[in-house]
C-alpha cells in the first residue's frame, strides 16, 4: 500500500458546556468527536457517515483546522498539520479544499462567478496575468460543466446543482489532492444529485484527488466510496471497503443503519431492522458502547466497557464486544 | 363514492416575474382508507397540490384560479369559511417536515393536542386532555402522562414528529396529508416514522396524503402513487407498477437517477439538464427539453393522461 495522503490519530474534539450563575465556568463537555483514526490514500474516496450529532462534520471541519482539534493527530502529506502556524496552515490549505452541503449559503451572493472561483487563486498568487487568472477560471467552469457565458453572473442566477457546481470549481482552482464534501449533493433534487456525483467520480479520475465524502445518505456513499467509516455519537463504530461494509456489516449499529436506508422497492418492506429509541444527545453519552440502549443484542459487558475497534477480517474493523455479526431480529 | 376527488386543480402564482402555473390541471381521486404518495422534485407543485387541498395556500400570491376539489360530496374551493375551520384539523390532518411548525413553542404537547380536540370534538377539558395521553401513546411515545406535560424544545426531533402525528390524529381525521415528514429526521428515526405510519393506517383507517422527493419513503409506504413535474401529473399508477413498470421518460430518469444500495454501477444515470424556470415553460410537454424519445407532437401539444395497457396512467405522446 502506497503511504496515505491523510493520516490521523485519536482526533477529538470536546466542546465545553457552560453554566454556573454567570454562564462562564464548564460545568461539562461535548465529546463531539472522541478518538477518531484513519487514513486516506491519494486518489482515494473515504465515506464519513452516521446520524446527526455522530461527529462527521466536525471531523471534516478539524481536517482543515476550520475546527481546532482538542487534541490528537493529522498528517497530510507526512506533515503534521497540528505543529503548523496560521501563515504555514494556510499555505497547506492550498492542498486541501471543502465543499459544503449548502451552496446557497457557500457562495457569497454579491461576487460573481469569476470572482468565487478566483479566490483561492486570488489568495495563492497561483497566476501572473488577470488575462491568466479568466483563463484558468474558464477551464474550471468547463470541468465543472459550466461555460464562459456564466462568468459575469451572480450565485442566484443558477439553480442548486449549478451552484453545487461552481462551489466545485472553486475547490478545485488550486488543484488541491484532497477535498472534503461535507453532503455536497443532500440538498439537491435526485436527478441533479447523480449529474453531481457523476462529476465528482469523473475529478478524481482525471487529477487523482481524494475525497473525504460526508454524507448520511448510504445509497450515494454506496457509490462513491472506495471505503466506509460509520460513526456514532463521536466514535468511529466500524470502518472496511465498500463492498465489505455493505455485503457483510458487522456492527450492530452499521447493520440497522443499512436495513433503514428506504429502498425505491415496494417488495423490501418489511425486512429492516427497525431500532427502537433515538440517538442520545452527544452532552449525554451513554455508558461503555455508545450504542448499548438502543442495540438488540447488548449484555452488561456492554454498559460498562466500550469495545475498542479490532479487525474482524483484513481491512474491516469494527468496535463492538462481540466477536461475530450476530444474526439480528428484524421488525415487521 | 371516492373520499377525495380532485379535478382539473389549477393554482396559479402571480409574481412580478409574470405568472406561474405551480399546478396546472391536476386531477386524482382517493378512496377511504387508500394511500396516496405525490412524488417530485423541487417546485413540481407537489406542495401546492397538498396546501390546496384545505385551501391553505397563500393568497396572494397564489389563488386556485380553476377545478374542484370534492371531500365527502363537498367542494372545498366553494367552501365557505365556517365549514372550512372545521374540516382543518377535523377531517382532514395535516404534518409537515418541520414539527416546530406546527408545535407552538410555549404551549405544552398536551394541551396543545387537548386544544384541537375541544375545538373539533367539542369534549369537555378533562376529557380533551385524556384523549391527548390516549394518542401519546398511541403513536408510541413512552411515558405519555409526562411528555403531555413537556414542552416542544424538551423532545427530540423524533418524539416531536410523534407529538405531531397524535395531534393529526386526534381528532379522527378522515384524511392525513403528510407533507415530507421524515425529511427532517435521522435515517434511523426516518424507520421509526414511516412504520407508526403504517401501523395507525392498519388501525385507524385513515386515508393518507403522502407528499415526498424520497421515491425510497414512496415505496414504503403508500398504494399509489401519483409523480409530477412542473405543475402536472405525468403518470399516476399502484405503487408497486410504478417501480416495476414505470412508463413515462421522467418517471424512468428519476428512478435511474437514485443509486442502489446493492449494486455499484459506474457511473449513476441522470436526467440531463434542469427543470426549465417556473415562468418559461416550454411549449407542448414540458419534460420535452429533457426527453431522449422527443416527437414533433411533444414541442405543439400537451398529452393528456391516458390509460395505458399495464393499467398506468401516463401523459407522453410517446406512449400513446
Amino acid at each position: 500500500m502506497t503511504a496515505p495522503l491523510l493520516s490521523v490519530r485519536d482526533l477529538r474534539k470536546h466542546f465545553p458546556i457552560t453554566g454556573g450563575p454567570l454562564g462562564v465556568r464548564t460545568v461539562g463537555q461535548v465529546k463531539a468527536v472522541d478518538g477518531v483514526s484513519f487514513d486516506v490514500a491519494p486518489g482515494e474516496t473515504l465515506a464519513l457517515v452516521g446520524e446527526s450529532g455522530c461527529g462527521k462534520s466536525t471531523t471534516g471541519r478539524m481536517l482543515l483546522r476550520l475546527t481546532e482539534p482538542t487534541s490528537g493527530q493529522i498528517q497530510f502529506d507526512g506533515v503534521d498539520l497540528l505543529g503548523l502556524g496560521r501563515t504555514e496552515m494556510r499555505l497547506r490549505r492550498r492542498e486541501m479544499q471543502i465543499v459544503f452541503q449548502d451552496p446557497y449559503a457557500s457562495l457569497s451572493p454579491r461576487q460573481r462567478v469569476e470572482d468565487i472561483i478566483a479566490e483561492p487563486l486570488d489568495v495563492n498568487g497561483l497566476y501572473d496575468t488577470p488575462a491568466a487568472r479568466r483563463d484558468r477560471v474558464i477551464d474550471l467552469l468547463r470541468l465543472v460543466g459550466l461555460d464562459a457565458i456564466h462568468l459575469r453572473r451572480h450565485p442566484f442566477e443558477f439553480s442548486g446543482g449549478q451552484r453545487q457546481r461552481i462551489a466545485i470549481a472553486r475547490a478545485l482552482a488550486p488543484q488541491p489532492r484532497l477535498i472534503v464534501a461535507d453532503e455536497p449533493v443532500s440538498a439537491l433534487d435526485v436527478s441533479i444529485q447523480s449529474q453531481v456525483v457523476n462529476l465528482m467520480q469523473d475529478l478524481q479520475e482525471q487529477f487523482g484527488i481524494a475525497y473525504v465524502f460526508i454524507s448520511h445518505d448510504l445509497a450515494v456513499v454506496r457509490h462513491i466510496a472506495h471505503r466506509v467509516a460509520v460513526m456514532y455519537l463521536g466514535r468511529l463504530v466500524e470502518m472496511a471497503t465498500t463492498d465489505e461494509l455493505f455485503g457483510a456489516p458487522h456492527h450492530p449499529y452499521a447493520q440497522a443503519l443499512l436495513s433503514a436506508a428506504p429502498v425505491p422497492d415496494p417488495d423490501r418492506r418489511r425486512t429492516r431492522i427497525v431500532l427502537t429509541g433515538d440517538v442520545p444527545s452527544p452532552s449525554k453519552a451513554p455508558s461503555g458502547c455508545h450504542f448499548h440502549p438502543r442495540c438488540p443484542i447488548a449484555q452488561a459487558v456492554c454498559r460498562e466497557q466500550a469495545p475498542p475497534l479490532t479487525e474482524v477480517s483484513p481491512g474491516h474493523v469494527a468496535a463492538c464486544h462481540f466477536g461475530k455479526p450476530f444474526p439480528i431480529p428484524t421488525g415487521g | 363514492m371516492s373520499l377525495l376527488t380532485v379535478s382539473d386543480l389549477r393554482v396559479h402564482l402571480f409574481t412580478p416575474r409574470g405568472l406561474v402555473r405551480a399546478v396546472d390541471g391536476v386531477s386524482f381521486a382517493l378512496e377511504a382508507g387508500r394511500s396516496l404518495g405525490i412524488v417530485g422534485e423541487s417546485g413540481c407543485g407537489k406542495t401546492m397540490t397538498a396546501l390546496a387541498m384545505m385551501r391553505l395556500i397563500p393568497t396572494p400570491p397564489a389563488q386556485i384560479v380553476g377545478g374542484s376539489i370534492l371531500f365527502d360530496g363537498q367542494d372545498v374551493v366553494t367552501m365557505d369559511a365556517e365549514r372550512l375551520r372545521a374540516l382543518r384539523g377535523g377531517d382532514i390532518a395535516m404534518i409537515y417536515q418541520d414539527p416546530m411548525t406546527t408545535l407552538n413553542p410555549v404551549l405544552t404537547v398536551g394541551e396543545q393536542i387537548a386544544e384541537a380536540v375541544r375545538l373539533h370534538r367539542h369534549d369537555g377539558r378533562t376529557a380533551a386532555w385524556a384523549r391527548a395521553v390516549e394518542m401519546l401513546k398511541l403513536v408510541g411515545i413512552p411515558d405519555p402522562a409526562r411528555v403531555a406535560s413537556a414542552y416542544p424544545h424538551q423532545l427530540s426531533g423524533g418524539m416531536r414528529q410523534r407529538a405531531v402525528i397524535a395531534m393529526a390524529l386526534a381528532c379522527d381525521p378522515k384524511l392525513l396529508i403528510a407533507d415530507e415528514p421524515t425529511t427532517a429526521l435521522d435515517v434511523t428515526i426516518q424507520a421509526q416514522i414511516l412504520e407508526l405510519l403504517r401501523r395507525l393506517q392498519g388501525e385507524l383507517g385513515t386515508a393518507i396524503i403522502l407528499i415526498t422527493h424520497d421515491l425510497g419513503v414512496i415505496a414504503d409506504l403508500v398504494d399509489d402513487v401519483a409523480v409530477m413535474y412542473a405543475g402536472k401529473v405525468v403518470e399516476h399508477t399502484a405503487v408497486r407498477t410504478l417501480f416495476n413498470d414505470p412508463k413515462h421518460p421522467y418517471t424512468r430518469g428519476l428512478l435511474n437517477s437514485v443509486p442502489s444500495l446493492e449494486t455499484r454501477e459506474r457511473r449513476l444515470r441522470t436526467i440531463e439538464g434542469t427543470v426549465p424556470p417556473a415562468h418559461a415553460m416550454p411549449a407542448g410537454c414540458r419534460f420535452n427539453p429533457r426527453c431522449g424519445q422527443v416527437r414533433p407532437e411533444c414541442h405543439d401539444r400537451e398529452p393528456p393522461l391516458v390509460v395505458l395497457d399495464n393499467g398506468s396512467r401516463a401523459a407522453c405522446w410517446a406512449l400513446s
